[in-house]
């Protein structure tokens, strides 16, 4: 008798599983709206409903009224677009405060409040190539890194921030995939299944970066039975297009941590550190050296090190957050419930500004 | 000094008062073991004048000078009268002889009417004769399950030894072992509380209208007296269990004067899950050994000084130790590999206590206590792999280290004063040095070694309390009491917390009386629990300068009456107000230790509130019950539930209980019991929507389905514990046979816990249907489990 058995047996004896039907809520018309706003881009709002798990899609919202109203000026009255997206033109402005005030055609009024932080300023980076070994605490886990230090500003008596780390391979990032009718007839001659190629089609002519656009084929070309090496000659047929301009999806991200106080992971994230600080600070961050790896010793391209920074309301704080605590406790069942932060009066979802700034410090 | 000037003042008080009437004073015993009884009744029969024996045995009754006819009773015990002429202060004892009638399974106060004031609202008595005839799980009697059955108290999860006192947490219970704190109670993960019954002599269980000498806790007083030991005789037992085994020893270490008691339990289950394991997997490459153990070693002397003055120490030690070792050796052509891999997690009490009883005179009786205690939490996870390519060979290591602990010191005084109206007046003094780890990790591997701490904090608690007694006229009493206390948080702070105790008694007639309560306390340290499920990994924490002590507010009213048909019923309802409660932050916990854990704890209110009804029966073979609870339990706390009120966890609306215990002939016993509470609340929702996942971790699996989850998705609750699990019901029966042979004493006990098998839930998960839709999965502990043990006694 294997162990096995012996664990299956005790297991048998002293528990038992079973179905539960309970009334617990499977249907919600609780309005979500969705709007982080920046300087960079015109006002869009998103409005949908809470959804239960059996529906495949979003309940999106197309006669709402969707008001935005700044602080000592004219109210922003947004259109209707598609896919429960509302717009403007108009762009936000640093400093002010905006009010959202939504009503549906049920009569429920939603509002919230936020407005764009000043920019937190970078200064003193001081990068080093020198791999350390970082200790992450709540993962237990040793990373191989190299330590980045900087200086940054405080622009108010309570400043949020979010830092995350990305790559930019010049050899790769400025190369763009897209599949293409070309693409299709010459799978299909080589009797690939309709069906995938139906699948293939629906992204005809979308550009995108080697590393998405692998991943999205692979993740079709998983669910169907290919010819021998089909992955392969399915992303061979792919058409190339080299680029100037570096695609945000071309922008590979990198694992980031902390140990300075008032900055750190939340939870068993290795991707953002986020802060909290009310004085200028001298922190350190820990960069993975998965990039360096990546490269070796080749010497016909570059590994580019940029630092996101993004500078957030305090409600987009919580909100990132409670967000990045409640995916990372999801695999843990003795976990309790982490509700995500919402400022949304009679609803639920975000309405925050934030500023945002690439900081490319080191090629590689 | 100004303080201890008012003492003397108000001593010598009484010694004038005493000149005008005699006072008889001395100690009730058990004839044949020589243990002192606690609340055995001393009552003069021709004025109606009575008191009660106080936790030592010890009584003192003011009478006019005179004959008196005097009456000692005690439940369990043949009633002695002596009849004497009284004409100078007198020193009596007495000794009571064990009847063979069936005992009443829960005690409150004394069964003669004329005293039924002394059953205080929210007090419960349990000796350990009455927890033996209770039905047991897998041949083990439990002290802290004996408690469930009572209207207001909840147990926790399937088997927890846990127990939730009038909507209050685990970790509100003060319980205490020879007027010493414990900390975690359980072991196996709470199916088993650390109490050996058979070490316990008497469990007085408060749930409201506390006395002033007990602190420290919100919601309930668990305080346990160990058995002192047998005085007269040599007594030795072994009782083998299915769970754990025991060997208990006691008798004189001078005859009908001083005594000592030993008892050691330890489970069997490592032994068998070594062996079974050992066995299954002889010759294999790949072996992994799961252990699990504990122990509870009890022991007790005491010495008799002189006539007055009395020593005890009492030790106790207890550890739970969950361990496994797994190792496996694979074998190729290019590579060898040995992996050994081994975790231990450890936790325990140990205590000691010395405590000297002097009774100063007739009417002034001291008990000080000077104790110290240690809590440990532990665990040790160690791996290592060789891997050998060739010649080359590498070794990989990696250790994981935690610990927390409490470490305290304490120091307390005690007085019972007699005044001539035989209205006991209570004093005390205390002191205790606290030393609290909340957490300390250390990781090694090739790379080095981490430590992660979140540093010792220190801190001192003392103070004085009172309690008295007043009477207007026969019909109406208060008990006044205020304890004072300082919680004083070495380098941070000290709180101050003035704590008033006032419960009254209305008796209309013999068979009637209503009360009322009211008591604020205070506690300084708290429990972090991780998740929703209680394990020994929850940590105790103190107070600091940012974490408030808890408090509570206590109101609670009721009324006892007694049936001439033998029928006893009480009815009592209770408001509770908990405030600056304390929980970890959402999705916080202790993982990650550092200094910086007061920052993930939010903190908040709660309030319950509860009619409690029972209706008991008893005559000299049969004992029988009936307890229905009604109760409602809140938490807020601005961070949780939109900062909404919202149900606690173990709000359960109803509770019902029945019980029966028969005698049915010279040697057999039966009992059966049945519970039912209403289900649990719970967090599910099968709702999401549409989020901003930026730059998330996209490799979180799904615990169950080990499916990849999407962090597009924010998973949506309407409301924390918005739902109801079902309803948790058990019935439970037991047979015990008591017979002698040869001189030796012997019973065997077979018991059923849950006779109809019912799956109660334990854990409630989430679970993808095949059609794609979101189901939840109860997980169940316990279907029916039949259990034996047998004990001898010689």
């Amino acid at each position: 008798m294997n162990r096995n058995y012996i664990l299956l047996l005790l297991f048998l004896v002293v528990s038992c599983t079973k179905d539960l039907e309970l009334s617990y809520e499977k249907s919600d018309q609780t309005m979500v709206v969705n709007c982080l706003f920046s300087e960079n881009e015109a006002w869009k709002v998103t409005l949908t409903r809470v959804k239960s798990y059996r529906d495949q899609s979003d309940t999106y919202i197309d006669d709402a009224s969707v008001l935005i109203v700044p602080e000592n000026n004219d109210t922003i009255h947004l259109v209707y677009f598609k896919d429960g997206i509302y717009g403007s033109d108009e762009k936000p402005i640093s400093g002010v405060q905006y009010r959202l005030v939504v009503r549906d055609s049920k009569g429920n009024t939603i509002t919230a409040k936020s407005s764009i932080p000043l920019e937190p300023i970078i200064s003193d980076i001081k990068p080093s190539t020198q791999r350390t070994t970082y200790f992450s605490n709540a993962n237990l886990s040793d990373y191989t890194v190299m330590p980045l230090s900087f200086r940054i500003s405080a622009n108010d008596s309570a400043n949020f921030v979010r830092f995350c780390f990305f790559a930019f391979n010049t050899k790769w990032g400025y190369t763009r995939y897209m599949v293409t009718k070309e693409t299709i007839s010459e799978l299909r001659k080589l009797d690939f299944p309709e069906a995938y190629l139906g699948e293939l089609e629906k992204l005809i002519g979308v550009s995108m970066s080697s590393y998405v656009y692998f991943t999205v084929i692979r993740e079709i070309s998983e669910k169907y039975e290919l010819p021998s090496n089909g992955l392969g000659i399915a992303v061979s047929k792919l058409k190339e297009k080299k680029v100037t301009t570096r695609y945000e999806d071309s922008f590979q991200s990198g694992y980031l941590f902390s140990n300075s106080i008032g900055f750190n992971n939340v939870s068993k994230d290795i991707w953002n550190v986020l802060g909290e600080y009310s004085a200028e600070k001298e922190l350190t961050l820990f960069v993975t050296d998965v990039p360096v790896l990546n490269k070796g010793s080749q010497t016909n391209f570059k590994e580019e090190y940029w630092l996101e920074v993004t500078g957030m309301s305090e409600d987009y704080y919580k909100y990132e957050k409670s967000y990045i605590k409640q995916v990372n406790n999801l695999d843990n069942p003795f976990a309790s419930v982490i509700e995500v932060y919402s400022n949304l009066t009679n609803g639920v979802g975000i309405f925050a500004g934030y500023n945002s700034q690439m900081i490319h410090y080191h090629d590689y | 000094m100004r303080f201890i000037t008012i003492l003397t003042l108000f001593f010598l008080s009484f010694s004038t008062i005493a000149q005008q009437k005699r006072t008889i004073s001395g100690y009730v015993t058990d004839a044949q073991t020589g243990e002192r009884l606690y609340a055995a009744s001393v009552y003069e029969q021709n004025s109606g004048i009575g008191t009660i024996s106080n936790r030592f045995g010890f009584f003192s009754l003011t009478l006019k000078e005179g004959v008196a006819n005097l009456k000692i009773s005690f439940v369990g015990y043949q009633p002695q009268t002596k009849i004497i002429n009284l004409s100078a202060d007198t020193l009596l004892m007495f000794s009571l002889k064990s009847d063979n009638k069936l005992d009443e399974v829960v005690v409150k106060g004394n069964r003669n009417s004329k005293l039924a004031d002394n059953s205080k609202l929210g007090h419960v008595k349990l000796s350990a004769k009455e927890l033996a005839k209770l039905p047991s799980l897998m041949g083990e009697k439990d002290v802290m399950k004996s408690l469930m059955i009572l209207p207001g108290v909840q147990q926790g999860s399937e088997g927890s030894s846990g127990i939730f006192v009038r909507g209050g947490s685990p970790d509100q219970n003060l319980i205490l072992l020879d007027d010493v704190p414990l900390y975690n109670v359980s072991h196996l993960f709470g199916f088993v509380s650390v109490f050996t019954p058979e070490a316990i002599n008497s469990i007085d269980f408060y749930k409201g209208g506390f006395p002033a000498r007990y602190g420290g806790r919100l919601s309930s007083v668990v305080d346990l007296r160990m058995k002192d030991g047998n005085k007269n005789k040599r007594e030795t037992s072994i009782n083998l269990g299915l769970i754990s085994s025991q060997f208990t020893t006691e008798g004189p270490i001078k005859k009908g004067e001083s005594s000592y008691f030993f008892s050691v339990r330890r489970t069997l289950l490592d032994l068998i899950f070594k062996g079974v394991a050992k066995v299954a997997q002889k010759n294999m490459e790949e072996q992994a050994i799961p252990s699990y153990g504990f122990y509870d070693i009890n022991g007790k002397i005491n010495f008799r000084l002189n006539e007055r003055n009395h020593l005890y120490l009492s030790f106790y030690s207890g550890k739970d130790n969950l361990s496994f070792e797994y190792s496996d050796h694979l074998k190729s052509t290019e590579k060898e590999e040995t992996q050994k891999t081994s975790g231990a997690l450890n936790w325990g009490n140990v205590m000691t206590a010395l405590k000297l009883n002097s009774q100063l005179n007739s009417k002034l009786f001291v008990n000080t206590t000077l104790s110290g205690s240690i809590f440990n939490y532990g665990n040790l996870f160690n791996g290592n792999t060789e891997t050998i390519v060739g010649s080359d060979i590498s070794k990989n290591n990696f250790s994981l280290e935690y610990q927390s602990q409490i470490r305290s010191l304490g120091l307390k005084t005690d007085l019972d004063v007699y005044s001539k109206s035989n209205l006991p007046f209570q004093i005390g003094l205390f002191a205790n040095v606290n030393n609290y780890l909340p957490g300390k990790q250390k990781v090694a591997r090739n790379e080095g070694t981490d430590e992660n701490s979140s540093g010792e904090i220190s801190s001192l608690d003392y103070g004085v309390y009172l309690d008295k007694k007043i009477t207007l006229g026969d019909k109406l009493s208060f008990t006044v009491g205020l304890r004072n206390a300082f919680y004083s948080i070495r380098n941070q702070k000290t709180y101050f917390a003035a704590e008033p105790r006032f419960s009254m008694t209305f008796i209309s007639n013999e068979n009637t009386s209503y009360q009322a309560s009211f008591a604020k306390m205070t506690q300084p340290i708290h429990l972090l629990s991780n998740g929703n499920v209680g394990l020994p990994t929850d940590i105790w924490v103190p107070s600091t300068k940012l974490i408030r002590p808890e408090t509570s507010d206590i109101f609670s009213a009721g009324m006892k009456k007694a049936i001439p048909s033998g029928i006893k019923l009480s009815m009592e309802a209770y408001y509770k107000r908990l405030n600056h409660v304390i929980s970890f932050t959402e999705g916080d916990g202790i993982l990650n230790v550092d200094q910086n854990w007061e920052q993930k704890i939010t903190v908040g209110n709660g309030r319950a509130w509860g009619v409690e009804t029972e209706a008991r029966y008893s005559n000299s073979k049969l004992e029988s019950w009936i307890g229905y609870t009604l109760a409602w339990n809140d938490r807020k706390f601005d961070d949780i539930n939109k900062g909404r009120w919202f149900p606690y966890q173990y709000d359960r609306r109803h509770k019902f209980d029945l019980g029966i215990i028969m005698k049915l002939n010279n040697d057999w016993s039966a009992s059966a019991t049945w519970t039912y509470q209403s289900g649990a609340p719970a967090t599910y929702s099968g709702l999401d929507y549409s989020g901003f996942p930026n730059n998330l971790n996209n490799e979180t699996t799904d615990f169950f389905t080990g499916k990849p989850i999407n962090s597009d998705r924010i998973q949506y609750y309407p409301s924390i514990n918005g739902v109801r699990l079902p309803a948790y019901h058990r019935f439970d029966i037991g047979f015990t046979k008591e017979w002698e042979r040869y001189g030796k004493k012997k019973a065997l006990s077979i018991s059923v816990y849950n006779v109809y098998s019912r799956q109660n839930p334990f854990m409630v998960y989430a679970k993808t249907k095949p059609d794609g839709t979101i189901g939840l999965k109860q997980f169940s502990l316990f279907p029916v489990i039949p259990s034996i043990s047998y004990r001898i006694s010689f």
